[in-house]
């Protein structure tokens, strides 16, 4: 005899009422189930939900660049944490329509997850990108408007890989609708001698890579951010730091001060675990407070539909390329 | 005699955050004399089983039970203003608190609940003090335990012990303050939503936080200083006042029971807030959302 669907939720020694003259089990009768309506999800947008987002607003989109680990996600999580505990200088919360991925990512750093040391979720290579998380505050006086912002967070491979390739660059569509370009120094690895000159030629090699690419747009505003710069706090050798700092950003601005004209060179320590005198977020407030003062686009986000690619999303294509060349990082 | 105003309001908080508890005290308050209140019951009409069970609970000073998702009521009142004859009709959803966390952690709610929505003029939200959790960061507990004994931090600060897994993330644990804007922005995104919302916040067990001396609307600001300024930075949304409501009146336990005992039942409710004009009576939220 056929099983009814179901049939296998019904415990073996439970009876089974028969349908008189039949030889067909009745269903025992389930209690109503309510109908449902399907809420926003609130975890991270993905290009086609942040299009919806911005299809009726202004949106100011804030792009997290830098290498692995050099503290994109922190900075954005530390913003979030910061309105958690009160308005940032004078700009209020007003709403957030990616609470769940905050939440997510904020977890590493919460005495909830028992880790003994804070830490952030890593921004996987594999998933989808650019993943984009939302921001409404409003800056001043009650009666000022919001300000939409969408952060991308996106992993440190995909800026690796377009730093090397002005072709992979151009696949960041993206980076057209930035109105901040946030592109992020490791100070942790500014005082390893072996690495700190590597890691600001990358850091160079992006934005050479982004402009030349024709990917960043003059509406864009570039900061170069000394990211974990508790790490520079905390060391004895102030001196030597201060001229590395210094030729570094004589560097940026010889390179890139005529086809960047508002470079700005910023400090921030989002989570400051190597130097406890600095609070958390600190620096974060006064990047806020350029991505909301510093603003020359005033139209509504328009992203770009991805290249011919047989249907899939271009990001993706790009991720997965990579991870078969050469694993997942 | 002109015909009853109607009004339909939303009892809206987590569990545990006093729904039901205010639910229990008001229907006493409006049918008792002892002490006087703004409303006062006009007539019974239908159905009065739970609320007389709920309010038995309060008089005998019981806990008045948490409302089960399976067992979520409608209230219905028909009242009279004391200084006049004018006639309202109050209704309220006695929706569980579980109802609102799985809004939160499911992202759905029934179809019943959104025609409450469409219908409500407006709604009180309870918070709980004992019922709020904090988003605590590990910076946090290290920067309080570097207080305790300096040397103790740095040794737990440079033990080479490995560091144990951490423990998955759970969205239920995710703060108060962050579940309740999110349920402010669900009644936003409902195709029905008509701005300005009017919502008393209140504030539950006030006799908790009383001692602290502080505002209502200060408290609010103190510990759930994201949902405040949720609430200000979309004032044109979600027209707002704050009260503290001690609707139980103290705890059932110990020395507190033995003070409650000895009150009149009717002065054991305390309201504080702008604009109260009388501390026991329990029905200025509901005129305040009738204005």
């Amino acid at each position: 005899m056929a099983t009814p669907t179901g049939a296998a939720n019904i415990a073996p020694d439970q009876p089974v009422a028969t349908a008189e003259g039949t030889a067909t089990p009745v269903q025992p009768v389930a209690p109503p189930v309510p109908e449902l309506i399907q809420l926003p999800l609130g975890t991270a947008l993905t290009e086609a939900q942040a299009q919806a987002l911005a299809s009726d607003r202004s949106v100011r989109v804030v792009v997290l660049a830098g290498a692995v680990k050099c503290g994109k996600t922190t900075l954005l999580t530390s913003l979030y944490e910061l309105f958690q505990t009160g308005p940032v200088k004078a700009i209020q919360f007003a709403g957030c329509d990616t609470f769940l991925a905050f939440e997510q990512r904020c977890h590493l750093s919460r005495a909830d997850s028992e880790l003994e040391t804070a830490d952030t979720l890593r921004t996987t290579y594999d998933g989808p990108h650019p993943e984009y998380l939302h921001l409404r505050v409003q800056n001043g006086e009650s009666d000022a408007g919001h300000i939409d912002f969408l952060f991308t967070d996106v992993s440190g491979e995909m800026f690796e890989h377009s730093r090397n390739s002005t072709d992979e660059c151009k696949l960041l569509t993206f980076l057209h609708q930035a109105s901040h370009f946030v592109l992020s120094l490791d100070c942790e690895k500014a005082l390893i001698a072996d690495k700190k000159w590597g890691m600001v030629q990358d850091a160079k090699s992006l934005i050479q890579s982004c402009l030349d690419s024709s990917m960043l747009e003059a509406t864009c505003f570039v900061t170069v951010v000394w990211a974990k710069c508790d790490f520079f706090e905390a060391d004895k050798n102030k001196e030597a730091i201060a001229a590395f700092v210094k030729e570094v950003e004589e560097d940026f601005k010889d390179s890139f001060g005529d086809r960047i004209p508002g470079l700005k060179f910023h400090r921030t320590a989002a989570r400051p675990s190597h130097f406890r005198k600095l609070k958390m977020g600190f620096g974060v407030r006064e990047l806020l407070g350029d991505w909301i003062t510093i603003w020359r686009q005033g139209r509504a986000m328009q992203l770009e539909p991805p290249a011919d690619n047989n249907g899939k999303r271009e990001s993706e294509l790009f991720a997965k390329r990579h991870n078969t060349q050469e694993g997942n990082a | 005699m002109s015909s009853p105003q109607s009004h339909s309001f939303l009892l809206i908080g987590l569990p545990s955050t006093g729904k039901t508890t205010f639910l229990a005290a008001l229907w006493y308050a409006i049918q008792q004399r002892q002490s006087p209140t703004a409303l006062v019951l006009k007539k019974l009409d239908g159905e009065s089983k739970y609320l007389n069970e709920i309010r038995d609970a309060w008089l005998a000073y019981k806990p008045v039970g948490r409302t089960q998702i399976d067992t979520e009521k409608f209230v219905s009142m028909w009242l009279k203003r004391s200084d006049s004859d004018e006639e309202v009709h109050l209704t309220f959803p006695d929706v569980s608190g579980e109802s609102f966390k799985q809004q939160w952690v499911s992202r759905q709610i029934t179809v019943s609940y959104d025609k409450c929505l469409r219908s409500a003029n407006g709604g009180i939200l309870f918070i709980h003090p004992n019922s709020i959790t904090l988003p605590l960061r590990i910076m946090e507990v290290d920067d309080l335990a570097s207080l305790i004994d300096d040397a103790v931090a740095e040794e737990v600060a440079s033990s080479p012990t490995a560091a144990p897994p951490s423990t998955p993330w759970d969205k239920e644990k995710s703060p108060t303050q962050v579940q309740l804007v999110e349920l402010l922005q669900f009644l936003i995104r409902r195709p029905h939503f008509k701005p300005p919302f009017r919502f008393a916040i209140a504030i539950s067990a006030w006799d908790l936080v009383a001692v602290s001396n502080v505002s209502p609307e200060d408290w609010i600001a103190k510990q759930l200083p994201l949902f405040s300024q949720f609430l200000s930075s979309n004032h044109k949304l979600f027209e707002a006042t704050f009260y503290g409501v001690s609707a139980q009146g103290g705890e059932y336990e110990g020395d507190d029971v033995v003070a409650l005992q000895s009150k009149n039942p009717a002065r054991r409710v305390e309201v504080v807030g702008k604009g109260i004009k009388n501390r026991h009576d329990i029905t200025e939220p509901l005129l305040w959302l009738m204005r």
